[in-house]
């Protein structure tokens, strides 16, 4: 085994060196860096050219000069990286270590939100096969898979950012709207609801009816430019989400996880006001998650207190729920923030961006501020992103699933005797996962600068944007930082991909 | 009520089965399936009705600038023609520059007409519609080129990679993963600044060049099952030859991931050759695909709408019927596949129990 | 049964409504809102740079900024036309010298913003940054070595270095400096010093990163002009601690991969412009600057609610500036955003929610033809335009010339920007300078002209105005050819002509009605279009050029280098020793009237050899949100910004 990833490693630095030596040498003859001081007419032009020759060494032919460049990567071993100078003379490694974190902060929340929601709608999709559900995910996911990513950017920020911030002006919601958004929201709800015929129209005739009053409740109250929930929705929204946890994991018929589960959302209504108390200036990202980290432990153990048998079971609920409920408080706490924020003076009533990573004229310290600010500038990429690459997993879940449901040993679950839930969620579900955890190692390996029109559009500094800069300016030094890095990262995923599928599926022998 | 019903289905279910699959040949067994998807049906319809729409209204052109091979198209504009921009106003008094004349209302007064220009013009002049169906033609190109070209390479090099397994399979899939380290914006700047506006086949040559990692690693895995199966000893031992026992006995059984993956590559090609053109790497003016139309008008999306909307309508739609028509081939040649059952099955299936 | 019914119905009401009481949080007042002071510009390229001199650094966004952080003797207005700053200084030739000399005065009073006075000591960085002569002698490096100065300046070579005597002249006051030239220079308007904060350099180069007190700043000032001289007479230390002034100005001031935050670091954006750099955020690429307080160094800012910071932020793309426009993220864009994106932007305007003013830039499309060999090029070029051929080779150019589309050209490629839109019809000036009408009334392209072919006269005008002109002027042009191919017509064709054309969109969109109007003079045509034709253009295969100039100031000698015979523009071996003469002349001290003359008797020149034609000017556009006043763009480098004082809400 060890051998084996010695070798694959040592193969994977010989790709890198192929691929890198074949990129360096396609894109020097492609491009000439000092073609764009041809048309200068500044009088010491020659002078230009011949600093920019002996900065970038065009005097050496492209094949000699790569391994310079070589030279500078392999110093990674005398304990400094350097991947040269970019043609403005700054450092490519400074660079791309700030390029990073922006793409990482834009791709992140996108790709877990899409593999998180793709997963559990191809699951339900293929859990209910050949149903109205099924059809319109189908027919939703391939939509979405079928759209260039510039052409929705046009659309999101058409309605969502400036259609939305015109609403925001009164804040009220217009007849169409009143009576489109039931009309469509409800057919969603209905459709996941689902059933026969007759019920899935009185789920959909009510719960038309149910949003079409809730907006003109939350009209009559303006709810949309001074949101919030309050402490009976926060207890509500989080004893809901803990009772779905505890369903999935023990069965709705469960009391004691049902218990479990409510005492821990109660928990979380008693915290309501105190976590209200703390001022925004006191905290930042790191007390959040630790707080999130206490709630999570007290949830486990109010959740264990419980427990006569399945103690570790009941214990996952808890702390399922502890986090949910987390999520909840920390919404309100930014729908409270909400009013305020919209109408401070950097933001004078335009909530959402159609660009830019984040507001630089928001000087606060508040926590919250900073964070509804940073959740609103990622809105519009994450849908982007998300929208396409979540129809990937969708239909992979999906497949994956059924082929999984139709084995033999499903039959066998099944004959045994055990609920549909328990064949799904702990046989079904975690064969089915495998090919995916593969799926997902590469993708994720090439997210970096996989992002390069999102980031053009919604003008975020990240990777793909100094990468295409980097082509358009025939900056070779930079463009191969770039471009080690992702290929460099593309060849490990791919070799952990292979590696996971072997440690998870005991069929899949390695080093054959 | 559930309980009882599932388990009359489920009986009835696999006598159905099993009478439908009596007496059929795999092909036969596929087509059959694949027939009974109604929304690959109608996608397969669709793509069919709109290659036979874009290349009979656009017509042909093929061949060099000096040696023209073209077969005139119905729609007497081209994607040269250029014409006076129409200006109008919307009955809200907004200004209409160049707005399609396309009436599909027969409600009007007017009834239904195409006019001059039936998805309006460009901001100088041409004709939208023109430029549509040429762009559509050269995306559909593009995906064909790419698909064969992908195909081809990808299932030649899994199957291989597969069969022979050992060093052959280490330097081909190594091979492979060198290629997918290189990004496809590198070609198309490649191909863009050295071969210039070659056109759009040799830009879908070259992509089909890159685009086959992803199928030859599946076609692979499923060699690498396929070789140890009876019939392949059975093969091997009748004396066959490798190219024989791979061409004549694995591969028709590996048709259904090929065929799957390859209608995903033609999906994918059309939304990459519009990736590229977005960062101007893509098809060359002045020929357009869909995709530098799409980059081009994306700003008209509010003065001009029809500009925005049209190419991507094409696209989409195009894409999408792809995608489901690979969905139904993946149903069809998935033998453990079972299909929804309708109400007059059922009811057969209760009639037949009770009898 | 039915009563758990009943109960769970009135528990669910019950629970809803308590629910619902939660949502009705207690609305917050709005705040006041302020009047609005921050300008927020959108920007395509990305700042990365306060010092524009670094060659590498020269874009027009660090431009944009750097003329709102600092300010000099002059700028361009709208026109564009050279104004004076009088608020910074005044500056004029001294009379009575043998030599030329200029003499700069900084107007008493002005302070850097950290309150240290400005004077004529914050002159002299520029000579050190301009001057070869001194950084060799300074011990700094030679510019045009290898090593380079350790000044890394993009100014060395130019006519400030090549004709600089000496050391300019401190006055005793320290409040002028005069500079002294070996000969006349053209531009002695535009290439004089401008103002740096000298002790803060000093300052860095002590390790101080904080702002220094009054005295300690006048005792950096007083270094300054001591490592200065001391350096030119050889001292070693002051040599050494110029060379490592020179690191920090070469490197420190640049944020290509670096954020910037002047509370942490204050001295690098002291400075004397209305604006100062408050910070830089790596990340967004967003750019702030602020009011500076101390600012008495350029024309005050508007009384009624002037703009008090102003933010620029990255948007690369077109379509997503448009939105971004339209939804506030940004009050004000310029570009040149395609013909889609622009009608937009006129749909937007027209419905009233934004400002939007057309216009040119300073960038124009011309067509050249191949005379001779480019620099650089050993090849004999003998294709059917050179001047080897004598009056063959001319006539074919002027029929070449006369048959190529201009109009059409202009029509579509400016009509959807600019309904208005005319040919350009001058090489060397752009509308609204002070030449444009003077040198377009001689230079033989808005006048009629005549050609005598086999005896017949033959009357032209290349200022076609419609397509029956164009075709009058292609028969012409096909008479022309005949002359000497007396077979060549519409249909066939007598001359092979290879044409360079950049892949850009908008010249690519018209190679079909290039190749089609060229036909019919007999002409064939052929494209070579590549993204790196800017490499090519002295490659003697191509027989014609189309590309475009960039006119960025409006000396008198500007456009030179293009036509002078041993010009390092002169792509296209265009040799004319009467030319030369009077290009040369362009180059002596001049009067206006002179200049526009000179500058009308060259073009005039260029149009009887039938070397080149101007075609337009780049379109422009400048587009702003509802309520904020006082923009006006112009084509010449600092563009939108150049009158930043009238700008309010």
């Amino acid at each position: 085994m060890l051998a084996f990833i010695g070798r694959r490693i040592a193969i994977s630095f010989l790709i890198l060196f192929g691929s890198s030596f074949l990129v360096y040498n396609m894109e020097a003859i492609a491009g000439d860096p000092l073609a764009s001081l041809a048309e200068s007419s500044a009088r010491n032009k020659a002078y230009l050219i011949s600093r920019l020759t002996a900065q970038l060494q065009l005097d050496v032919p492209p094949p000699a000069r790569y391994f310079i460049w070589l030279k500078g990567v392999f110093s990674i071993f005398i304990g400094h990286l350097d991947f040269g100078k970019t043609r403005a003379g700054g450092s490519v490694l400074e660079l791309i270590g700030a390029a990073v974190p922006v793409t990482l902060r834009l791709v992140t929340a996108a790709t877990v939100l899409a593999i998180v929601l793709g997963i559990s709608i191809g699951v339900l999709s293929a859990i209910r096969q050949y149903s109205r559900l099924d059809y319109s995910m189908t027919f939703v996911s391939f939509l979405f898979f079928s759209l260039p990513v510039f052409w929705i950017a046009v659309l999101l920020k058409q309605y969502f950012a400036i259609g939305f911030n015109d609403f925001l002006a009164s804040g009220q919601v217009t007849m169409p709207f009143m009576i489109g958004i039931p009309l469509a929201l409800g057919l969603i709800i209905a459709g996941f609801i689902g059933g026969e015929r007759r019920r899935f129209w009185i789920s959909y005739g009510l719960a038309a009816v149910g949003l079409f009053a809730l907006l003109i409740l939350l009209n009559l109250i303006n709810w949309f430019q001074s949101p919030g929930l309050g402490i009976v929705l926060v207890f509500l929204f989080s004893a809901g989400a803990g009772i779905v946890i505890a369903g999935l994991n023990m069965g709705f018929e469960h009391k004691t996880a049902r218990k479990a589960a409510l005492t821990v959302a109660a928990i979380g209504a008693v915290l309501y006001y105190p976590f209200n108390l703390i001022p925004g200036e006191w905290l930042n990202l790191g007390l959040v998650a630790l707080l999130g980290v206490i709630s999570i432990v007290v949830g486990v153990f109010a959740a264990g207190a419980w427990a006569k048998e399945d103690r570790s079971a009941l214990r996952r609920i808890g702390g399922l729920t502890a986090f949910f409920t987390g999520l909840i408080l920390i919404l309100d706490k930014l729908m409270q923030v909400w009013n305020p924020y919209v109408n401070s003076d950097a933001i004078s009533g335009r909530p959402v961006p159609t660009i830019s990573a984040a507001n630089d004229l928001l000087s606060t310290n508040n926590y919250w501020w900073q964070l509804l600010d940073v959740l609103l500038h990622l809105l519009l990429p994450t849908l982007g992103i998300m929208l396409i690459s979540f129809a990937g997993y969708v239909r992979y879940a999906r497949s994956s699933l059924l082929e999984v449901m139709n084995m033999d040993y499903i039959r066998t679950a099944r004959a045994k005797g055990l609920t549909e839930r328990t064949v799904v969620v702990r046989h079904a579900l975690r064969n089915a996962m495998i090919p995916l955890t593969t799926l997902i190692a590469f993708d994720l390996s090439g997210l970096i600068g996989g992002a390069f029109i999102t980031e053009a559009i919604y003008g975020w500094k990240g990777m793909g944007t100094i990468f295409l800069q980097s082509v358009s300016n025939q900056d070779l030094n930079l463009l191969m930082g770039v471009f080690f890095l992702t290929s460099f990262l593309a060849v490990m995923g791919n070799l952990l991909a292979d590696l996971a599928y072997s440690a998870l599926d005991p069929r899949i022998r390695i080093g054959k | 009520m559930t309980e009882k019903n599932s388990t009359v289905s489920n009986t009835a279910d696999s006598s159905i089965e099993m009478k439908e699959t009596a007496g059929l040949s795999q092909g036969q067994l596929v087509r059959k399936r694949f027939f009974r998807h109604r929304a690959a049906n109608i996608s397969l319809a669709y793509l069919f009705l709109i290659v036979l729409f874009v290349f009979s209204a656009g017509g042909i052109h093929l061949g060099s600038k000096d040696a023209p091979f073209t077969i005139p198209g119905w729609w007497h504009l081209t994607i040269n023609d250029m014409s006076q921009v129409s200006i109008t106003h919307s009955p809200s008094g907004q200004l209409l520059i160049g707005a399609p004349t396309l009436d599909l209302n027969p409600f009007d007064g007017n009834g239904i007409s195409v006019g001059a220009h039936p998805f309006g013009q460009d901001t100088i002049g041409h004709d939208y519609f023109s430029l549509v169906i040429r762009g559509a033609q050269q995306s559909i190109m593009v995906m064909l080129v790419v698909g064969l070209i992908g195909g081809l390479m990808g299932t030649i090099i899994g199957a291989v990679s597969g069969y022979f397994r050992g060093l052959t399979d280490s330097v081909l899939m190594r091979f492979t993963d060198l290629i997918i380290t290189i990004p496809t914006v590198i070609i198309g700047s490649v191909i863009g600044s050295r071969l210039g506006n070659l056109g759009v086949f040799p830009l879908a040559l070259f992509l089909g060049l890159f685009a086959w990692t992803g199928l030859a690693r599946l076609v692979r895995g499923e060699f690498l099952t396929l070789r140890e199966r009876e019939f392949v000893d059975a093969a091997r031992v009748a004396g066959a030859s490798a190219g024989r026992i791979i061409f004549k006995h694995i591969l028709p059984n590996a048709m259904g991931v090929i065929i799957v993956s390859v209608t995903l590559l033609l999906s994918g090609a059309i939304l990459l050759e519009t990736a590229l053109s977005y960062v101007g790497f893509g098809v060359q003016s002045p020929d357009v695909s869909l995709g530098t139309l799409i980059s081009q008008y994306q700003d008209s999306f509010q003065a001009s709408p029809w500009l925005f909307w049209w190419p991507g309508f094409f696209i989409i739609s195009i894409a999408l019927s792809v995608n489901f028509v690979g969905d139904g081939l993946r149903d069809a040649f998935d033998p453990r596949q079972k299909r929804k059952l309708s109400r007059k099955d059922l009811a057969q299936a209760k009639q037949v129990e009770k009898n | 049964m039915k009563a758990t019914r009943v109960t769970r119905a009135l528990a669910l009401t019950a629970a809803t409504a308590l629910a619902l009481t939660g949502l009705a949080t207690v609305a917050i007042a709005p705040a006041d809102a302020a009047a609005k002071s921050t300008l927020i510009i959108g920007d395509g390229l990305g700042w990365s740079s306060l010092n524009v001199n670094n060659p590498d650094e020269n874009s027009a966004i660090n431009n944009d900024v750097a003329y709102l952080t600092g300010q000099g003797f002059q700028y361009y207005d709208a026109a564009p036309k050279l104004q004076r700053n009088t608020y910074f200084g005044s500056f004029d030739i001294v009379k009575g010298t043998k030599d030329f000399e200029v003499k700069y005065n900084v107007k008493p009073g002005q302070v850097w913003s950290d309150g240290t006075p400005i004077d004529a000591v914050d002159l002299l960085l520029s000579h050190i940054i301009n001057s070869s002569a001194y950084s060799i002698k300074a011990g700094l490096g030679d510019p045009s070595s290898t090593e380079g100065s350790a000044f890394y300046s993009g100014n060395y070579g130019g006519s400030y270095d090549h004709n600089i005597v000496g050391l300019p002249t401190l006055s005793k006051d320290h409040m002028s400096v005069t500079l002294h030239y070996s000969k006349f220079q053209p531009d002695w308007e535009t290439q004089g010093p401008g103002g740096t904060p000298v002790h803060t350099l000093e300052a860095l180069a002590d390790g101080k990163t904080t702002l220094q007190s009054a005295a300690a700043n006048k005792a950096y000032k007083a270094k300054f002009l001591a490592d200065y001289t001391g350096a030119y007479a050889g001292n070693k230390a002051a040599q050494t601690r110029l060379a490592a002034i020179g690191k920090i100005w070469t490197n420190d001031y640049n944020f290509d991969s670096a954020s910037y935050d002047s509370a942490a670091k204050p001295l690098l954006a002291v400075s004397n412009g209305a604006y100062l750099l408050k910070s830089y955020n790596n990340a967004t690429q967003t750019v702030t600057l602020d009011l500076n307080p101390k600012y008495n160094s350029g024309h005050p800012l508007s009384k009624v609610n002037p703009v008090k910071t102003i933010v620029f932020k990255y948007v690369q793309d077109g379509t997503a500036s448009v939105q971004a426009l339209q939804n506030g993220d940004i009050n004000l864009y310029q570009g040149a955003p395609g013909a889609a994106g622009y009608s937009t932007l006129q749909s937007l305007a027209s419905a009233n929610s934004i400002g939007l003013l057309g216009g040119t830039s300073g960038t124009y499309e011309h067509i050249d033809l191949r005379t001779g060999n480019g620099p650089g090029t050993s090849d004999d070029y003998n294709g059917p335009f050179a001047s080897s051929h004598g009056q063959k080779a001319k006539d074919l150019r002027l029929a070449f010339l006369l048959a190529f589309p201009r109009f059409a050209t202009m029509t579509n490629q400016l009509k959807p920007f600019n309904s208005n839109a005319s040919l350009l019809n001058s090489n060397f000036t752009l509308p609204g300078s002070l030449y444009y009408k003077a040198v377009t009334a001689k230079n033989g392209l808005t006048t009629g002209q005549s050609v005598t072919i086999a005896g017949t006269k033959y009357s032209y005008n290349f200022n076609v105005t419609s397509e029956a002109q164009q075709t009058a002027n292609e028969a012409i042009a096909l008479k022309l050819v005949q002359k000497w191919y007396p077979t060549a017509s519409a249909t066939k064709s007598a001359v092979n002509i290879n044409l360079l054309r950049s892949g850009r969109q908008m010249r690519v969109e018209n190679n079909a009605v290039i190749v089609q109007h060229e036909a019919n003079a007999g002409f064939s045509v052929s494209n070579a279009t590549t993204s790196n034709w800017l490499n090519r253009l002295s490659e003697n295969q191509f027989d014609a050029e189309e590309f475009a100039w960039v006119l960025n100031n409006t000396n008198a000698d500007a456009s030179n280098p293009n036509y002078l015979s041993d010009g390092g523009n002169n792509h296209t071996g265009w040799n004319d020793s009467a030319l030369d003469g009077i290009l040369h002349k362009l180059e002596g001290k001049n009067s206006t009237a002179q200049i526009a003359a000179l500058q009308g008797q060259a073009e005039s020149i260029i149009t009887n050899n039938a070397w080149t034609l101007p075609i337009y000017q780049w379109p422009q556009v400048t587009a702003f949100s509802k309520g904020l006043f006082g923009v006006k763009g112009t084509p010449i480098s600092p563009t939108y910004d150049w009158n930043y004082w009238e700008w309010h809400f």
